[in-house]
């Protein structure tokens, strides 16, 4: 989850300017928790700062602007405004040679900005915080910010073999090739990837020739760099999917202009269809987008009784205009789909507080699921003979999961801790696991488990489930036991598989068992009705020295799937 | 005094240490009890406190291990004396015999003026010059009194003592031996009538089938002896937990449900509305395997790819096609709402009202630190209904928390990607005095319904780590404890959710 942090004394001053009542930092604090955002005030090298957590379906709130938009229009302050672009003859010329490496850009300009130091901050904060959520580590889409003053109209975006591309990256006083950039400069090298296979790299550049940037890598050193002398930004945000792109820009520029800036369009000029699919139209779209909401629907889905004179006055406190049975969702909005968010904006306008919790007639009966009342009744017998239950991870490394078992290792291919990267094929990793853990402990130790091992679908005999079929992966219940001891051997682990069963009036026989985890001639695979169940036998001393364990173990694992 | 009551074996041990100090081994000669029982006699005394324990230390003299041949065989000079016995040998002869026992043994009967080595013929020769039968070897006499403590030895075996030490044969040991004394208090005891008492140890089985306890008085026992803890078998605290929400659950009418633990991305993601890329989908949190699921359903495929494009009919979606490939891939479930999207996609409408809760494994791509574990478990509950709003749900919450013992909640607005509303839930914890984060809520996006329940009926839905009630309830701060505790703590550990 993204954070941002504002100075309290500023969010408190752009909160109650022009405001007939003035909001104290606490209630600031708790109307903003109301919100739905999680906040802290924190004291900070003697400043004193919000500290607040963003969803990331609101990545409208990722700036001191955003948030105060977001506040003032909740308290009642302001009333939703419409955000319009003025009449421009800026154009942009979008060449063919971008379509196949990164077709869509959406463009804008604002002037008349009056930066503070405060206010360039809070646009790169933006700016980053943006790329890092909404546009997935510049993948979706980068933005880029450009003062105005330096650039001749009008701007082509297209792309170039990246030899020919050649101009200063941001922080470096020294011409570059594209390949060098992306080798050599660190933001180059952090986003290579975004290009990787790509023969030609996309550019802005301008009447003049020079290069403005190279999306989605880095601006240039030369024009790609706003200062506190900056009164007039060009604004891009490049990427796949205009609608989205469209967004972003919209985020971008409402926050510019409640900075004090105003908004020119730009003409964007397409080989191929874009926007709406449109190949010629102005840029940036900030029509406020339509949904038709049944309000009765909404109103059922939150359960409180409000007339819908009130609904519309909750909702213009969440930005949104309701008029004639249509919501007009402001075009830094991306998180509203249908009336179930509509029912979300009043709720959060009407307080979750405020909402008294009220139980439904609702005649239900309870019912426990059989295979957990088969663990509770397992898990019951074992108690009674003296068992300890114990609990281990279902994740395994690689070697225990050869070791302990002859089934193919099922592997998590993204594991961050490689101790566990292998679903457990087996319950005698677990029960060695635990085994270990305690073997400076008392002994005798006897122990149990009841869970899930995960076995290939091929190599599972037991029956199937649909899911396990359509997985090609068989999740059987196992009850694994272990007593360790030097009295405890094949025998005594007999005891008690015998005494279970003959609880669940079930009686086994034994065969033979080969197999390398067991000492020879003490291993039996247990037979339930001429199908195997499970296994029991004296561990051998290989896999128990494995372990680091000095005392001999038997193991018992049965497939609780067969005997149910 | 008289609440101190003895065994008969304490008594028969006590009697014999009033007066002078005994060692275990002593009291087990003089009473005819096993060296066991008189140790733990003599313990329980001293435990009483009725006598006084002294350990002493004495020193040994025995015979070195290598040498514990000269016992049966005899020392190297009491040998050659038998020999020589017979007829005189040569000094090669005698070499032959003894190898490197030779030198010493002709030395010792040297000193002992026993013998002489003439020579005859060019030949070297060992004769006895005494009379046989007056020559005693009393290094060998001592040897067969070993082991014997060092303060005992006395006249002639002092010099054999101090032949054998210079001859490197025998060797020092210091044991060490704890003595008991009957204090004043076991004086006294011993006189009470309750001490002669006649009293009887067990009722057997023979006492109550012939009658015989009746004329009988049993020993009264020290009821304050401590005692070890019994070993038991006892369930894991998270079943503990499982059974008590499990109970809690089934009385408000939910029912169980069960699935499994792989899921394709489709169920355990798509059919929840997360768009394909969303951050939650990527490596660094959640678990992928390289394999993928042979078959999704074509029909709820198809649903929730046109929900995912377009949206409900008035509003709007993603904009974004499933790739087939992506929602096939299989994953370790990231959370139980699987299961409850399995539940609703195979419910049959005309059984609503519904409700439902599972209690299951999920994962997390998590490294494993004090905070966080990279598997654990999840309860979640669903209602399912028409009418049902938010109201509801904090109706539902406020009735749960309840019943977990948290008679004060509070809702907040929250995001998740497949509720609106979403609401997460704070407890009030008395004992912290503080408002704690316990779970998230919300109502099934009509975009989640819609697909799997044919119309967008609302489901209340609501979550909780269980590891995280289990930390709180049981005032756990290092969450590995709960996977990963003591033996002591998995037996003994007492249970504060009561």
């Amino acid at each position: 989850m993204a954070i941002i942090e504002i100075n309290s004394a500023e969010l408190v001053g752009m909160i109650n300017k022009n405001s007939k009542k003035k909001y104290s930092k606490k209630e600031i604090l708790d109307k903003l928790n109301e919100l739905g955002v999680d906040v802290e005030l924190e004291i900070r090298e003697g400043e004193e700062i919000f500290i607040i957590e963003v969803f990331p379906n609101r990545p409208d709130l990722l700036s001191k602007h955003g948030i105060a938009r977001a506040l003032r229009l909740f308290l009642g302050t302001d009333k939703p405004k419409t955000y319009r672009a003025r009449k421009s003859n800026y154009r942009i010329i979008i060449d063919e040679s971008v379509r196949n490496v990164r077709p869509f850009t959406a463009c804008a300009v604002v002037k008349g900005l009056r930066l503070s130091n405060e206010d360039i901050r809070d646009i790169i904060i933006l700016q980053e915080k943006l790329h890092q959520t909404l546009c997935r580590n510049r993948r979706k889409a980068a933005i880029g910010i450009y003062p105005m003053e330096k650039i001749k109209w009008p701007i082509t975006y297209k792309a170039l073999k990246p030899e020919k591309i050649r101009f200063k990256p941001l922080g470096i006083n020294k011409e570059m090739n594209g390949i060098e950039i992306l080798e050599m400069h660190p933001t180059g090298q952090e986003y290579a990837g975004l290009l990787e296979g790509k023969n030609k790299y996309p550019i802005f550049i301008d009447a003049k020739n020079n290069i403005l940037s190279m999306p989605p890598i880095i601006n240039s050193e030369d024009t790609g760099k706003i200062t506190e002398e900056t009164r007039d930004v060009f604004i891009e945000v490049s990427g796949f999917d205009p609608e989205f792109l469209n967004k972003v820009l919209s985020i971008i520029v409402t926050s510019l202009i409640d900075m004090g800036g105003i908004l020119y369009e730009v003409e964007m000029n397409y080989p191929y269809s874009a926007l709406k699919g449109k190949k010629k139209y102005k840029s940036p779209d900030l029509t406020m987008e339509k949904l038709v909401i049944d309000l009765r629907e909404v109103k059922k889905l939150v359960g409180v009784g409000i007339s819908e004179r009130e609904a519309v006055r909750l909702l213009e406190r969440m930005g949104i205009i309701y008029r004639n049975k249509i919501a007009y969702i402001p075009p830094y909005r991306i998180d509203i789909f249908s009336h179930a968010d509509i029912a979300e904006e009043i709720a959060i306008s009407y307080g979750y507080s405020n909402i008294e919790g009220e139980l439904p007639e609702l005649a239900t009966i309870g019912a426990m699921d059989n295979k957990h009342r088969i663990i509770e009744m397992i898990s019951d017998i074992c108690i009674g003979m003296g068992l300890l239950e114990v609990k281990n991870y279902s994740l395994i490394n690689r070697e225990e999961a050869l070791r302990t078992s002859k089934k193919r290792p099922i592997r998590i291919i993204n594991a961050k801790n490689s101790n566990y990267n292998t679903l457990r094929p087996s319950l005698l990793a677990s029960i060695l696991n635990t085994l270990k853990r305690w073997m400076h402990e008392e002994y005798p130790q006897r122990i149990f488990e009841i869970g899930e091992v995960f076995i290939r679908k091929e190599e599972y005999d037991g029956p199937m489930k649909d899911e396990w079929i359509e997985n090609n992966i068989a999740e059987p219940l196992m009850l694994g036991i272990g007593i360790a001891g030097s009295n405890e051997d094949f025998s005594r682990a007999k005891i008690i598989v015998e005494t279970m069963l003959g609880i669940l009036g079930k009686k086994a026989e034994y065969k033979p068992l080969k197999d390398k985890r067991f000492i020879n001639g003490r291993a039996a695979r247990i037979i339930l009705n001429g199908k195997d169940i499970g296994i029991i036998g004296e561990l051998h001393p290989e896999i128990i020295e494995y372990y680091g364990l000095e005392m001999p173990i038997s193991f018992i694992e049965i497939d609780l799937e067969k005997i149910i | 005094m008289s609440n101190i009551s003895l065994s008969r074996n304490e008594k028969k041990a006590l009697l014999r240490i009033l007066d002078k100090a005994k060692s275990i081994e002593e009291i087990s000669k003089e009473t005819g009890l096993s060296i066991d029982q008189a140790r733990s006699a003599l313990e329980r005394l001293y435990a009483k406190g009725l006598v006084e324990k002294k350990i002493k230390e004495t020193t040994i003299v025995k015979l070195k291990k290598e040498n514990q041949e000269y016992r049966k065989i005899g020392l190297p000079e009491k040998r050659l004396l038998e020999l020589l016995k017979e007829k005189p040998l040569s000094i090669k002869e005698i070499n032959k015999l003894f190898g490197r026992e030779a030198t010493p043994a002709i030395g010792a009967l040297k000193r002992k003026a026993a013998i002489e080595i003439i020579e005859e013929g060019g030949i070297k020769k060992v004769k006895i010059i005494r009379n046989p039968e007056e020559i005693r070897i009393i290094e060998q006499e001592f040897i067969e009194k070993l082991p014997i403590e060092l303060e005992k030895i006395k006249d002639l075996d002092l010099l054999a003592y101090k032949n054998l030490e210079k001859r490197k044969i025998i060797e020092l040991e210091t044991r060490k031996e704890y003595y008991y004394l009957g204090n004043k208090k076991a004086k006294r005891i011993v006189e009470t009538e309750e001490f002669n008492k006649e009293y009887e140890e067990k009722l057997t089985p023979e006492m109550l089938r012939y009658g015989t306890w009746r004329n009988k008085e049993f020993r009264p026992y020290e009821i304050h002896s401590p005692v070890k803890k019994a070993r038991v078998g006892r369930h894991h605290l998270l079943r503990v937990f499982i059974r008590k929400i499990r109970e809690i659950l089934l009385s408000l009418g939910f029912e169980e449900m069960q699935g499994p633990i792989i899921n394709p991305e489709f169920w355990n993601f798509d059919a929840l509305f997360v768009p394909q890329d969303h951050p939650a989908r990527e490596m660094q949190d959640t678990f992928y395997l390289d394999m993928y699921t042979s078959n999704i359903d074509e029909a709820i495929f198809k649903k929730v790819d046109k929900m995912h494009r377009k949206g409900l009919g008035k509003g709007k979606g993603w904009g974004i096609p499933l790739d087939k490939d992506k929602s096939r891939r299989l994953l370790p479930r990231t959370h139980t709402t699987v299961l409850s999207a399995r539940t609703l996609n195979k419910l049959d409408l005309s059984t609503l009202p519904r409700k439902f809760f599972a209690i299951g494994r999920v994962y997390r791509n998590e490294s494993l630190d004090w905070k966080h574990l990279f598997d654990l478990h999840q309860i979640e509950g669903i209602v399912v209904g028409e009418n049902l709003s938010l109201k509801h749900l904090i109706g539902y919450l406020k009735e749960i928390y309840k019943k977990l013992g948290y008679d004060k909640i509070k809702v907040k607005p929250s995001f998740f990607p497949f509720t609106e509303p979403s609401a997460e839930v704070y407890v009030y914890v008395k004992e912290k005095d503080q408002w704690i984060e316990l779970g998230g809520s919300g109502i099934l996006r009509p975009e989640v319904t819609k697909p799997l329940l044919g119309k967008p009926i609302p489901v209340l839905a609501w979550g909780l780590g269980l590891e995280r009630i289990i930390m709180l309830k049981e005032g756990i701060r290092d969450i590995r404890k709960i996977y990963e505790p003591e033996l002591g703590e998995a037996m003994y550990r007492e249970i504060k959710w009561q």
